[in-house]
């Protein structure tokens, strides 16, 4: 932070000041560090590949709305033990019961494989709490069945939205710039999504419809914060035809370095607020987002210009459109 | 008037139209006050937060049904299962066909499953067989072809486990339930006697009162016994009164007749609402089931509301604290463009669910985008020398290229999850991109507007 101070110079004087988190004029040369941030990327998106293979191949906790199935939510007054719980529903044929403590209150999340006789699981597991915990009176909050077409239907419904979105910004990109750009947008948004996926992976989150809303709605986030820097970079590209490229980048990334902070930050703030208030159900697809903003800040500066750095090296200025 | 000082007040009149008209489907003054049940004013609540159940059932169909069959057994299906919940006196319920063979059944304020389960589950096909024979469940009978073993309603109900009897019957009907007109409970002042102290008083249309006398003309009195059988559960196996069967004997149709059983009061409405409304064409399975309990729903929206007024004034606070006066044209248009967002998603009817408010908090967060787009651009701008005026016309129409992209590449992805999106997720989007929509009109209108302001008072500093 250089100065708290609002504008107090006469406005004809060119030494305009502004309370600025960033200062005001930057001149960090973001692509000589494009190296160290390939590396970077490149363990966070292999990260996400096999965090990938392992949810297509159900190795990945995954949602029931995916897995079909039952999870009934149990309220207590004070707070059962884990272990009894598990205990109680393996001596009771729910051996393969997943169980959870929902953080911060009394609440258990119980979740059953599909079974023959799903419809009454949920009054069979509030029986077994009433008889073994009375005392901590146990008391259904929510039950949810999904049944196994539902499961697969909604799975194919979650791959082709990830399909159509990215059919849909690599359109509206090489649209409104060309080709090469919608390309170097396309490859960071994935790079987000997967790094996104890997790291939430990494943290044992449970992948339900919830956190595959989160992921395409860190792609659109990303392609936002993308295109700001694209077009600046045109604007640019236009304005100072001689200038190599890799300054006429360095220049736009720091040109719009202040607008693409103070946003992250805004959004950082909402999503933070939504991770801490926001109750249990939103937790992780809070968390999701918070990654998620931080990535997608990360890659626009330092994934998507590099590509177009890399790959028009030659020719850039000739043919920017717009 | 100069066409600038006219555009201000054509953006000045779409600001107020804006406000009020978002105030007025918000608040609907017209409505008369009454309590409904899932809504906050005119905004319609999701069963996420105000509970309830919501079922997905499949209707299974045989395979070489014509479409247009199709169509009429799902519309019949409808049609029967709304009879069946207002006649329970479920409020605001929500019928709906989702796809060719599915209906998405949502019940506002009902907590019990089973009972709801059974409203939309059971086929409804009641008949009344001969009964044969009748043992304690475990017994093993010998029934001839034309008969088979049914058990008694008391079997599936865990506190009556000990009344609960198997019953042979006969496999054909004496005669089908689709000659009703109407079911009634009834209470019983003097139980004994043979009838149960509630009951469900059945009456016949004429064809049935006809059918009725020639079945009770069939049976030997005080002996043959003759069994209601609801989809394929039996619920009493009474013999055929004496006075009954003089009765029939005398006149030529009997309308009345009644079914007895060890019900509970909830449970002989809940029967009577099924049998009043008929059989349903085909049996519809139940696929999806969720079941928020109310002090769940209204825990989710307690937090949700904390928490977007905490994001909101963190947020708008930071703008302030940050661009100072213009932070204050931010937090106009953000409040402007929640408020438009709620107001269409009244008007539309549109459903408020969890995770919509999770788009309206991102909304708050993702929105001021544009403003921190446009104030940097000025800021730009000045830094260069610009007068005030000169920086807010060069800052604005810079910004904008760059508006109009971001709002469409969110406007992509909101899309997308709104058409692949079901349930609560669907929620998420309609707010996000109604959200993303209004905000462009905000920003282009609404901070166009204040500036335009700050430009007629001939400002020569700006705070920013």
């Amino acid at each position: 932070m250089k100065n708290a101070k609002s504008v107090s110079t006469p406005i004809a004087q060119p030494t305009v000041r502004f309370f600025s988190i960033v200062p005001q004029e930057t001149h960090i040369d973001f692509m000589g560090k494009r190296y160290i941030a390939l590396g970077l990327s490149t363990v966070l998106v292999l990260l996400g590949i096999f965090a990938f293979v392992q949810i297509w191949m159900g190795h990945a906790k995954r949602g029931i709305e995916f897995t079909g199935g039952t999870a009934v939510t149990l309220d207590f007054d004070q707070a059962v033990p884990i272990d009894q719980a598990r205990a109680l529903l393996a001596q009771n044929g729910f051996s393969d019961a997943q169980l959870q403590d929902i953080k911060g209150t009394n609440q258990l999340y119980i979740r059953v494989k599909l079974t023959e006789e799903s419809e009454q699981v949920s009054a069979r597991i509030q029986t077994l709490f009433e008889q073994s915990f009375g005392a901590s009176n146990p008391r259904v909050i929510s039950t949810e069945f999904i049944g196994p077409t539902i499961g697969r239907e909604l799975r194919d419904k979650a791959i082709w939205a990830v399909i159509f979105s990215t059919i849909g910004f690599l359109a509206y990109i090489a649209f409104r710039f060309d080709f090469k750009f919608g390309v170097a947008a396309a490859i960071a948004t994935f790079h987000d999504v997967f790094a996104v996926l890997g790291l939430s992976w990494a943290l044992g989150m449970e992948f339900t419809l919830l956190i595959i809303t989160a992921l395409l709605t860190i792609a659109g986030y990303s392609l936002t914060d993308t295109v700001v820097v694209f077009d600046r970079i045109r604007e640019n590209l236009k304005k100072h035809q001689r200038d190599p490229l890799i300054k006429i980048i360095n220049d736009a990334l720091n040109q719009v370095l202040s607008r693409t902070i103070l946003t992250s930050l805004t959004t950082l703030l909402a999503v933070m607020v939504l991770y801490l208030f926001g109750g249990p159900v939103l937790r992780d697809f809070a968390l999701v987002l918070i990654i998620g903003v931080i990535v997608g800040t990360y890659s626009s500066i330092f994934i998507a210009s590099p590509i177009l750095l890399m790959w028009r090296r030659r020719g850039l200025t000739s043919q920017a459109k717009g | 008037m100069r066409p600038e000082v006219l555009l201000n007040w054509g953006r000045f009149a779409l600001v107020l139209v804006a406000i009020v008209g978002s105030l007025l489907l918000i608040f609907a003054p017209w409505q008369p006050p009454q309590e409904r049940p899932c809504t906050i004013r005119e905004i319609r609540l999701g069963l996420d937060l105000c509970g309830g159940v919501t079922l997905t059932l499949e209707a299974q169909i045989p395979p070489d049904t014509s479409p247009e069959g199709r169509q009429q057994i799902m519309e019949r299906s409808i049609s029967v299962l709304e009879t069946r919940v207002n006649a329970l006196g479920v409020t605001e319920p929500i019928i709906t066909q989702a796809g060719d063979t599915r209906i998405v059944v949502q019940l506002p304020g009902t907590t019990d499953p089973e009972q709801a389960r059974q409203l939309v589950g059971s086929t409804a096909l009641l008949e009344f067989r001969k009964v044969v024979k009748e043992g304690p469940p475990d017994s093993t009978f010998t029934e001839e072809l034309d008969e088979e073993v049914l058990m008694g309603y008391e079997c599936a109900k865990p506190e009556l486990k000990a009344k609960c009897q198997a019953y042979v019957v006969k496999k054909e009907p004496l005669m089908t339930g689709s000659v009703l007109s109407k079911a009634e409970v009834r209470f019983n002042p003097q139980p004994g006697s043979g009838v149960t102290p509630i009951y469900i008083a059945l009456t016949f249309n004429d064809a049935g009162a006809h059918q009725w006398r020639d079945v009770i003309l069939q049976l030997k009195p005080e002996s043959d016994r003759i069994a209601p059988v609801l989809d394929r559960v039996v619920y009493s196996a009474p013999t055929i009164a004496k006075s009954l069967y003089d009765t029939a004997r005398r006149q030529a149709k009997v309308d009345q007749s009644i079914i007895t059983g060890n019900f509970t009061a909830d449970e002989a409405r809940l029967l009577a609402a099924i049998l009043s409304a008929g059989a349903l064409p085909t049996e519809l399975k139940i696929i999806q089931e969720s079941i928020v309990g109310p002090s769940l729903g209204r825990d989710s929206i307690e937090k949700g509301i904390t928490a977007s007024w905490i994001a909101g004034i963190a947020v708008l606070a930071f703008m302030v604290l940050y661009y100072r006066l213009s932070g204050l044209v931010a937090v106009f248009t953000q409040l402007l463009n929640l408020l438009v967002v709620i107001g269409v998603l009244a008007g539309l009817k549109a459903t408020l669910t969890l995770p919509g408010i999770a788009g309206l908090i991102l909304l708050i967060g993702v929105g001021v985008d544009s403003n921190v787009l446009i104030f940097e651009r000025m800021r730009e701008e000045l830094r260069l020398g610009k007068v005030a005026r000169a920086a807010i016309d060069a800052g604005y129409h810079r910004a904008l290229t760059t508006i109009w992209d971001s709002h469409v590449t969110t406007l992509i992805t909101a899309l997308i999850l709104f058409i692949f999106g079901t349930g609560p997720i669907r929620g998420f989007a309609t707010t996000l991109s109604l959200g993303i929509i209004i905000n462009l009109f905000t920003v282009l209108i609404g901070t166009r507007l204040v500036f335009e302001f700050v430009k007629m008072r001939k400002v020569e500093r700006l705070s920013i």
